[in-house]
C-alpha cells in the first residue's frame, strides 16, 4: 500500500480509522483550548500530547521536524518582537538589549500555539483522506440543509475537484513534455520567455480539462447520478463509547482552559 | 427490448452536411449478445450513447422497454436498466478510491447501506480487483482503470449492458478471461449483451452481428451467416482474423467447419 493523495497517505492507525465528524469537533475544541488560556507549561503539555498522537497515527518524525522547521522564522521573529516590545519591569540584559522577562514568556506562549494549530491541521489532514473529511464536515453541517444551504452541492463539488487534481497534474505532464519536445523553452531561458513560454501549456490544458469534465459529467449522470434525488450513504458512521468519553475529555479541556484564563 | 425508430444523429457545431448516425431501425432483444461492429468514425460511440438517453437523437426516438429516452423523468430508471462502458477508461472514475467509485453507483440508485461493501466487493472481484478495494483510482494503470468501470457497471446489475471497446486495454490474456466471466454472470443473470468491437474473436460466439459504415446499417445476422460475406467486411474496413480466413478457404474447398473452431481444434481437424 501506500498510497498518497495531497498530503494523506494510508498507514491504517487507529487515528485514520476514527469517525471523521468526532476528529473534526475534537480538533476543533483543541484548538480552541489552545487560543483561550494563557499558561505556558499548559500549552507545553498540549503540544507533547500531540506529538505523542503523531506518533499513534504513525506519522513520519522527519515529517514533522520540517513542519516543524518550516515554522521556524516565524518563531524567531515572533520571539524577538515579543522579547523587545513587551512590557515589563523585569529585564534580562543579553548583549546590550534589554529583554522583557515576561515577553520571552508570552513568545514562547505564542510560538506554541501556533506549532499546536498547525500540528492539529496536519494531523487532520494526514490522517483523513479528503473526501472522508468532506463527508465528516458535511453530516456536520448537515443541519443547515433545513435553511437550503446546499451543503450536500458544496461535498460533491469538492470531491469532483479533489478527483480533478490528479488528471490535471497527468495532462499537465503530457502537455508540457510534448511542448518541450517541440521545442518550446519555458523551461530554460529568461523569466520572459519562460512566462510567455507557458502559455501554449495552458491553453490545451484549459480545453483537456473542460473535455475531461465533460466525460466525467457524462459517466455520472450515466449511472444514475441525480443531485435531487436521495443517495445512500457510502459509510455509516456509528459513535462509539471510545467517542463519548473523548468528546468529554474536550469539553473538560475547553472548560479548564476558561477558568484558567479567568 | 430496445427499440430505435428512424433515429438520425447530427452532432452540434459538427460538419453539418453529415450525420453520425442515419436513420437507424433497430430492435435489440433483452437477453441477446449483440456485436457492433465498424470502423472508426462509422458511429459506434455515438449509437451507446443514445442508448441510456446522454444524447437525444436529432431524429427518430430511441424507447427503452417502452421508456422514450426524452421524457427526462424516466432518464434514471432508464439508467438503471442500460448501463454503459465508456470508450475513454481515464474519465469514468468518480470516486477517489477503488471502493468509493463503485460504492457511487450503488449510492445513486438507493442500494441498501448494510449490503453496499459486499457488493463492492463482489463486483471488485468479478475483475480480479478485490485486494486493491482502498487503492487510489489515479494510480491504475489503463487496463486496470477499465477493469474498474467494467465492475462498477456490473455492480449496478444492468438488464442491457453496452460495452464500448471496454476491453481495449487489457492484455489478451485478460480479455479471454474477462469474457469468460461475463458469459458466466450472464449465464446466472442473464442480460443482454451490446458489445462493441473491433475484434471479431472476441464476438464469434455473438447471437448477431450488426455493421455500421458511415451511420448506416450496411448488415444485420447471425455471424455465420454475415462471414460468408468476404465483401462486407473490406468494404467496412474490418480486417478477417487469419484462422478465419483459413476457414472461409476451407469452405471453399467444401470442408463444413464451424466459425468459432480454435486454431488447436482446426489443426486437429486438418
Ligand atoms: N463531439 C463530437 N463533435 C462532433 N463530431 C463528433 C463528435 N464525436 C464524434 N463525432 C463524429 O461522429 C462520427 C461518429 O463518431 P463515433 O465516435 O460514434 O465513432 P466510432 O464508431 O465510435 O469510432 P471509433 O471506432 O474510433 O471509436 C465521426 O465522424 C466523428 O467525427
Ligand atoms: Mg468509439
Amino acid at each position: 500500500m501506500g498510497s498518497q493523495f495531497i498530503f494523506f497517505k494510508q498507514k491504517n492507525s487507529w487515528l485514520e480509522q476514527w469517525d471523521p465528524r468526532m476528529k473534526i469537533v475534537v480538533i476543533f475544541l483543541y484548538a480552541i483550548s489552545l487560543f483561550v488560556h494563557q499558561n505556558t507549561l499548559f500549552k507545553a503539555i498540549q503540544i507533547v500530547l500531540l506529538i505523542c498522537l503523531w506518533a499513534v497515527a504513525k506519522l513520519s518524525w522527519r515529517m514533522l521536524g520540517w513542519t516543524l522547521l518550516s515554522l521556524s522564522l516565524f518563531f524567531v521573529t515572533t520571539m524577538v518582537y515579543h522579547m523587545l516590545f513587551s512590557a515589563g519591569s523585569q529585564t534580562l540584559q543579553i548583549f546590550g538589549f534589554h529583554l522583557s522577562k515576561v515577553g520571552i514568556f508570552s513568545g514562547i506562549s505564542m510560538c506554541l500555539q501556533i506549532a499546536g494549530i498547525v500540528l492539529l491541521l496536519s494531523l487532520l489532514v494526514r490522517t483523513t483522506s479528503p473526501i472522508i473529511l468532506a463527508e465528516g464536515l458535511e453530516r456536520l453541517l448537515s443541519p443547515f440543509q433545513k435553511w437550503k444551504f446546499p451543503i450536500h452541492e458544496a461535498t460533491m463539488m469538492f470531491s469532483i475537484a479533489l478527483r480533478f487534481i490528479p488528471i490535471l497534474t497527468e495532462e499537465f505532464e503530457k502537455v508540457r513534455k510534448a511542448q518541450i519536445a517541440r521545442g518550446n523553452g519555458f523551461h530554460r531561458g529568461k523569466i520572459r520567455a519562460r512566462i510567455t513560454g507557458l502559455f501554449p501549456i495552458l491553453m490545451p490544458m484549459f480545453i483537456l480539462s473542460i473535455l475531461r469534465a465533460k466525460e466525467l459529467a457524462a459517466s455520472m449522470e450515466s449511472r444514475c447520478y441525480d443531485s435531487n434525488e436521495k443517495r445512500t450513504p457510502i459509510r455509516q458512521y456509528r459513535l462509539k463509547l471510545q467517542d463519548y468519553i473523548i468528546f468529554i475529555c474536550s469539553v473538560v479541556l475547553v472548560i479548564i482552559s476558561v477558568i484558567q484564563k479567568s | 427490448m430496445i427499440e430505435l425508430d428512424n433515429v438520425s444523429y447530427r452532432y452540434l457545431g459538427g460538419d453539418s452536411q453529415t450525420w453520425a448516425l442515419h436513420d437507424i431501425n433497430l430492435q435489440l432483444a433483452s437477453t441477446q449478445f449483440v456485436a457492433f461492429l465498424g470502423q472508426n468514425g462509422s458511429g459506434k460511440s455515438t449509437l451507446s450513447r443514445l442508448l441510456n438517453g446522454l444524447e437525444l437523437p436529432s431524429n427518430g426516438s430511441v424507447s427503452i422497454d417502452g421508456l422514450s429516452t426524452d421524457q427526462s423523468d424516466q432518464l434514471t430508471q432508464i439508467r438503471r436498466s442500460v448501463q454503459v462502458v465508456f470508450q475513454n477508461p481515464d474519465t469514468q472514475q468518480v470516486g477517489l478510491t477503488l471502493a468509493e467509485d463503485i460504492a457511487f453507483g450503488l449510492s445513486n440508485i438507493g442500494y441498501p447501506q448494510s449490503k453496499m461493501m459486499n457488493r463492492v466487493k463482489w463486483a471488485l472481484g468479478l475483475v480480479g480487483l478485490q485486494h486493491a478495494s482502498d487503492y487510489f483510482v489515479h494510480e491504475l494503470s489503463g487496463g486496470e482503470k477499465q477493469k474498474l468501470a467494467l465492475a462498477a457497471v456490473l455492480a449496478l446489475s444492468p438488464t442491457y449492458l453496452v460495452l464500448d471497446e471496454a476491453t481495449s486495454m487489457l492484455d489478451p490474456m485478460a480479455r479471454r478471461e474477462f469474457l469468460h466471466m461475463l458469459h458466466q454472470i450472464r449465464h446466472k443473470q442473464p442480460f443482454a449483451l451490446l458489445y462493441i468491437t473491433h475484434h471479431l474473436d472476441e464476438v464469434l460466439h455473438a447471437d448477431r452481428w450488426i455493421f455500421l459504415h458511415h451511420g448506416k446499417i450496411v448488415a444485420d445476422g447471425h455471424p455465420n451467416d454475415l462471414l460468408q460475406n468476404e465483401d462486407l467486411f473490406i468494404r467496412c474496413g474490418l480486417e478477417i482474423p487469419y484462422r478465419i480466413r483459413l476457414i472461409h478457404q476451407l469452405h471453399k474447398q467444401g470442408m463444413d467447419i464451424p466459425w468459432a473452431t480454435s486454431i488447436d481444434q482446426l489443426v486437429e481437424w486438418l
